[in-house]
């Protein structure tokens, strides 16, 4: 039988160790003082800061939620819930401000529901 | 990229001073690998409570060794015997083992020596590039990066002889 995968999936070790740089050079290029802070964000102990995700970005030229994969779907699943919730609460709204703030839960739906089947052809 | 429902692939290379493994996410993707080198008396124990480690963190879908069959390898027996205990292993975790024969690899690779074939695989994975261990001379041992190389061919060699077949 096949166990359920409860991996973490970051791939900052992989870009890390394709160019060949050691923890303490990366955490000296991130501006940080040791290396097991890099140690704990590879492994899924720690969540990167703003400051070291645009760092990620800038130092490997890859989207930080492609680096951190588990910490975009995270942050990704609690918005959309967050996002469904105010949008059956302007269900009955009237007024321009609501409506434009429904609007905008539309617009992420849509999106979200887009990028699903998108994710699902390939 | 993918995400956390990939399948991972793991090859493993034993050699005489520790393993090697390359974790691969796809053809020519791998995610994580290392040589480690395991300087204790019992090795084998050693090396299957880290190789237990590895599969306890990322759940691989499948293991590839070399295929042991008698009169096609020339391993120690204390490889030999970490090959039989692998096996117990995965078949406790429920992981899917490919013993990968060596003609594969020459079918894929062609007949190269090892150094050709660290050039080659270098070349496909270019994160591998700066590990290329220099050319092994006649009364020198083999360097431990060259592990690294054999466990990444066993991974290639899977993914283009035996995944296809198994897709077909």
């Amino acid at each position: 039988m096949q166990k359920n995968p409860k991996r973490v999936l970051r791939y900052l070790r992989t870009h890390r160790r394709v160019w060949g740089l050691t923890r303490l050079e990366l955490a000296e290029l991130f501006g940080l003082q040791s290396a097991g802070h890099i140690s704990r964000l590879e492994h899924g102990k720690r969540t990167p800061s703003v400051g070291v995700a645009f760092a990620c970005q800038v130092i490997f030229g890859i989207a930080a939620s492609a680096l951190f994969p588990d910490l975009h779907t995270r942050v990704e699943e609690k918005v959309m819930r967050n996002v469904y919730r105010l949008h059956l609460a302007l269900s009955n709204t009237t007024n321009l401000s609501g409506l434009r703030k429904r609007e905008l839960c539309a617009q992420i739906l849509s999106r979200a529901t887009g990028k699903r089947a998108k994710l699902q052809g390939a | 990229m993918s995400d956390a429902s990939s399948k991972l692939v793991l090859a493993l290379y034993p050699f005489t001073r520790g393993y090697a493994f390359v974790l691969f996410e796809g053809p020519n993707r791998p995610f994580d690998w290392a040589v480690k080198e395991i300087k204790e008396k019992h090795k084998n124990i050693r090396t299957l409570d880290e190789i237990k480690k590895l599969i306890g963190r990322y759940h691989p879908h499948l293991i590839v060794i070399e295929d042991l069959t008698p009169g096609r390898s020339r391993r120690t027996s204390r490889i030999r015997k970490l090959y039989r205990l692998l096996a117990r292993l995965a078949e406790r975790e429920a992981v899917e083992m490919y013993h990968c024969p060596k003609h594969h690899l020459t079918e894929y690779f062609g007949r190269l020596s090892k150094y050709e074939l660290a050039k080659i695989i270098a070349i496909q994975l270019p994160g591998f590039a700066h590990r290329i261990p220099p050319l092994r001379k006649a009364w020198t041992a083999e360097d431990p990066r060259q592990a690294l190389f054999d466990a990444a061919a066993l991974g290639i060699a899977f993914y283009g002889l035996e995944q296809p077949r198994r897709e077909s």
